[in-house]
């Protein structure tokens, strides 16, 4: 196994939310949903259902309920409280200006409607494993095989973090009642090549053997 | 309120805060998201049903005193005004909230409060009658009294994406997203 490789994939993954119109291969399609069936799920239960939408028509429908559900509301508050302001205050005027447009836009996650797929994951209302945690995981399994297929992809909650959009993207979907939406994956080759996000340094989210404990100074950590 | 009364009362808090406590630990405060249009629906789908409020009624004022009765009637509270400030605020002023020890509880864990079913029955009332959507602001919180603002404005969730496009409101303006 390549080492190198995989971490370059994992670190260079970014999340891309312009794209082609070109569409995506219907074998491509099928390697990103391998990729997503072979995650790992509690007590392997595999209680998740996979939605590739390509129909142009049905991901305009989607873009419209993810673009002006819950994080549109969600900014506006923040604008209107201060937060926002807050959040953006040592940014340059120009670039704070492009930011504000964009977060009050009245279309905050619209980007997924563009996407010439999108591939919704949804997990079973009754399974007694954590179907949250297991779709994650099948999520981030899409995302990573997007980026090593040469496809950029943006992992959205928007079209599910409040029950009344969620009821509009199963609406949209035809998705049964003891399904629930967890959330979607807008996919295609990418429009825009941005540049990484800042991550924490290690030394700032890790401790070893106990909360607040750092890695010895001088050596590495030897589980006695 | 006899003994037996208030020792269900208790219990039922202690029910509704253990249920509180859990929706955080599930999911954090985000789980203010889910459960905002949910937690007070059937609420307020019995006052409707009951003739307490009248959401398509012509005055606004007189309706928004409805609700704010019907609180108070039901014991929820032993006052309650609601009023609306201009056009994009509404503030929510509560009085001896009977749910006041659970927010208590809650600050008491430092867990700022995510949950106020009385402002969700007022959220979802504003929002079917003005066809708009409602988001909490702010909320001062005080052992017998508390204040919620929320804002209140309008988006077009059922155009396409390219009337979406077109007719976004680019430069921020507070009146255009709430009369758009």
């Amino acid at each position: 196994m390549d080492e190198q490789a995989i971490m370059e994939v994992i670190i260079t993954r970014k999340s891309i939310r312009k794209y082609k119109p070109d569409p995506i291969p219907a074998d491509v399609v099928e390697k990103l949903i391998e990729a997503a069936r072979w995650s790992p799920s509690t007590d392997n239960a595999q209680a998740w259902r996979f939605i590739a939408v390509r129909d142009r028509n049905i991901i305009e429908q989607l873009g419209v309920v993810s673009g002006t559900g819950v994080f549109t509301r969600l900014r506006i508050q923040q604008f209107l409280t201060g937060q926002l302001q807050k959040r953006f205050k040592d940014v340059p005027p120009e670039k704070k200006a492009q930011v504000f447009k964009k977060l009050t836009s009245g279309f905050m996650s619209g980007y997924l409607g563009t996407a010439p797929l999108v591939i919704v994951v949804c997990g079973h209302k009754n399974s007694v494993a954590a179907m949250v945690y297991d779709c994650s995981a099948a999520l981030e399994n899409i995302l990573i095989a997007a980026h090593g297929l040469g496809l950029g992809a943006t992992w959205t909650q928007a079209v599910t973090s409040d029950p009344r959009d969620e009821a509009r993207t199963k609406a949209v979907l035809n998705i049964p009642e003891d399904w629930k939406v967890i959330s979607a994956v807008s996919i295609g080759y990418p429009g825009e090549a941005p540049g990484p996000r800042p991550r924490k340094p290690l030394e700032d989210i890790v401790y070893y053997d106990r909360w607040g404990q750092d890695k010895p100074r001088g050596g590495e950590v030897v589980n006695e | 309120m006899n003994s037996s009364n208030l020792s269900a009362y208790e219990a039922v808090k202690d029910i509704l805060l253990d249920l509180e406590l859990s929706f955080h630990d599930a999911e954090g405060w985000a789980v203010r998201l889910p459960i905002y249009p949910v937690v007070g629906a059937s609420l307020y789908n019995r006052l409707k049903q009951s003739g307490k409020i009248d959401v398509n009624g012509e005055n606004e004022a007189l309706a928004l005193e409805g609700l704010a009765r019907a609180f108070a009637e039901y014991g929820l509270a032993q006052g309650v005004n609601i009023e609306r400030v201009g056009d994009i605020q509404c503030r929510i002023e509560v009085e001896g909230c009977a749910l006041a020890a659970i927010d208590q509880a809650i600050s008491g864990r430092g867990i700022e409060p995510f949950l106020c079913p009385l402002v969700n029955v007022c959220a979802l009332f504003l929002e079917e009658r003005l066809g708009a959507f409602v988001e909490r602001l702010d909320q001062d919180l005080q052992p017998e009294r508390c204040v919620h603002n929320v804002t209140i404005f309008k988006l077009k969730p059922n155009l396409t994406l390219k009337e979406v496009l077109e007719d976004s409101p680019f430069e921020w303006d507070v009146a255009k997203v709430v009369t758009d």
